[in-house]
């Protein structure tokens, strides 16, 4: 569904992602891995053109994206990324909204239900608290029921629960009309949850494949660790 | 607004006005300069401070969306002292000529406040700069326009005070012609805003995040700068510098009706209308045969309610 070939993007002159190319085929969750600064967020901002494509294309339903209007992309493809309130009175059950072209209660209910967000509905998003701003702005991508998935750590600031929860909820929507990428940082949730994981490092694929063949070994030389330094 | 009839500095008390609306209406008999005064006088000057006030809150609270910031308000692109800027220009050039029934003063003080917004306008649309830097160049250009206010004063004579009563009395001059053209202002952004209010919700989240709901930052913005500067320009032009209701409208609707752009905007255009109506009225009948501007008033007033308003609650 979503094919990513030979990109090579990044910020002004600057190339953050070089020559990466992998697939996210239709009801599956593909994990996005890597150290800080790798590029996994710069490949999110770079279908709806927040990054710069140097060269090489990302395609969505067989699609070059550049080829969508803005308005016809963000219905099939739905980004997840960190929001800062600042001092935006917008009550939740607006904010959340925003995720539909004409407001609709009742799938605004229902999603305020599956993310346990119904006691905050008028609180300004400014007065949220961290976890639930983030379970917020999940609901606001969900509630758009999107082809496409593009989620920039969805568990961000999340207690256990909430993850597990999270992942639960998108793998719920994923039908064969659907896929989703999700930048993860936590390998047990990404063995629990993804079905395929690319790994990046320095802007270019450093592994992917499998998540259950996700190694100590793999890690250490992904992170730069000594070899006594226990990972999961 | 019909209380705005009612009292004035000229002399003729409640009584007598209401006497002298009745006549117009075709009930009973007035002296003809009641009527005139009504008609010619206190009728169009009620008319554009309402308009004017409905204007800037309007005007506000789009200005409040467009920069991201809490503190902006109409004038924050530099569009007060452009206008004052245009206002020198014209008198130190002495020329008067009058087009549509506006006087050269006025003219250019709307050219002065466009001129303002367009250069933040090309500002923003080059460097791509939003929020805070846009709000900083908007303050940077109020001093550049103060700095050259002051060097036409210093070469121009009596130019300080003629600027002054203009910024000042501006609502003392209302004539019908500036009713027409505030109402079609006023009339032309709420059009222009059917169906934005959603989009200017997502663009109060950021460029980005406005990017994947589907919304163009670049061309709101653009769309905003267009309605802000023919509101305020138009504000400036009819009514002089009025202080303050753009600032305080948003916030105060803010408190009544919430966060969501599609309640800030009407209720800011609906206070901003009462606000400015009012506080002319107040400064017309606050001292007998004298005057008090609705912006000095605007200014005391409006400046202690929201000294309490912001001290009544820590978190606002």
């Amino acid at each position: 569904m979503v094919t990513i070939k030979n990109l090579k993007a990044g910020y002004g002159n600057k190339i953050v992602i070089d020559d990466v190319s992998f697939d996210v085929e239709s009801s599956k969750l593909v994990g996005l891995m890597g150290p800080n600064g790798s590029g996994k967020s710069t490949i999110i901002k770079a279908f709806f053109g927040i990054a710069k494509t140097f060269s090489g294309n990302i395609s969505v339903l067989g699609r070059n994206t550049n080829s969508y209007m803005l308005d016809e992309l963000s219905k099939t493809v739905a980004v997840q990324r960190p929001v800062k309130p600042g001092t935006i009175k917008l009550p939740l059950s607006a904010y959340v909204s925003l995720g539909l072209p004409v407001p609709d209660e009742n799938r605004l209910d229902n999603i305020l239900q599956d993310f346990d967000l119904v006691a905050f509905r008028n609180t300004p998003i400014s007065d949220l608290s961290d976890g639930t701003l983030q379970r917020a702005s999940l609901a606001q991508t969900v509630i758009r029921d999107p082809k496409v998935y593009l989620l920039d750590e969805p568990t961000a600031h999340l207690d256990l629960k909430y993850k597990v929860k999270t992942f639960a909820e998108i793998k719920k929507r994923l039908g064969p009309q659907n896929c989703a990428l999700a930048v993860v940082h936590d390998t047990s949730l990404a063995r629990a949850f993804c079905d395929w994981t690319v790994f990046l490092k320095d802007g270019r694929i450093f592994w992917q494949g499998n998540p259950e063949d996700i190694t100590q070994e793999l890690l250490r030389s992904l992170f730069d660790l000594e070899d006594n330094q226990i990972l999961l | 607004m019909f209380v705005g009839l009612l009292f004035g500095s000229s002399g003729i008390g409640p009584i007598d006005a209401i006497k002298a609306i009745a006549s117009i209406l075709g009930f009973g008999d007035s002296p003809e300069t009641h009527t005139r005064i009504i008609l010619l006088m206190r009728l169009p000057r009620m008319l554009v401070s309402v308009l004017s006030g409905m204007a800037l809150g309007l005007a506000g609270a789009l200005s409040q969306t467009l920069f991201r910031n809490d503190l902006a308000d109409p004038y924050i692109a530099g569009i007060g002292s452009g206008a004052i800027f245009g206002v020198n220009i014209a008198l130190l050039s002495g020329a008067s000529l009058t087009i549509l029934g506006f006087s050269t003063v006025s003219i250019f003080a709307f050219a002065g406040a466009v001129l303002a917004c367009l250069i933040i306008w090309l500002l923003s649309g080059r460097t791509g700069s939003t929020g805070t830097s846009l709000v900083l160049a908007g303050v940077a250009l109020s001093f550049v326009f103060a700095g050259l206010n002051y060097i036409i004063v210093v070469l121009g004579r009596d130019i300080l005070q003629k600027t002054f009563f203009w910024s000042y009395n501006g609502l003392s001059s209302s004539s019908y012609t500036g009713v027409v053209f505030l109402a079609i202002a006023v009339t032309i952004s709420i059009v222009m805003l059917t169906g934005l209010p959603r989009k200017m919700d997502a663009y109060l989240l950021g460029d980005e995040q406005a990017t994947y709901l589907g919304v163009n930052p670049v061309k709101l913005r653009s769309m905003m700068f267009v309605i802000v500067s023919l509101l305020t320009g138009m504000a400036v032009t009819t009514a002089g510098l009025m202080g303050f209701v753009g600032l305080i409208t948003p916030h105060i609707s803010r408190r009544i009706v919430g966060g969501e752009s599609r309640y800030v905007v009407p209720c800011s255009i609906l206070l901003g209308g009462i606000t400015l109506g009012l506080a002319d009225v107040v400064g017309r009948s606050i001292m007998p045969f004298q005057e008090v501007p609705a912006s000095v008033i605007m200014n005391i007033a409006g400046g202690l309610f929201f000294f309490y308003l912001v001290s009544r609650k820590p978190s606002w």
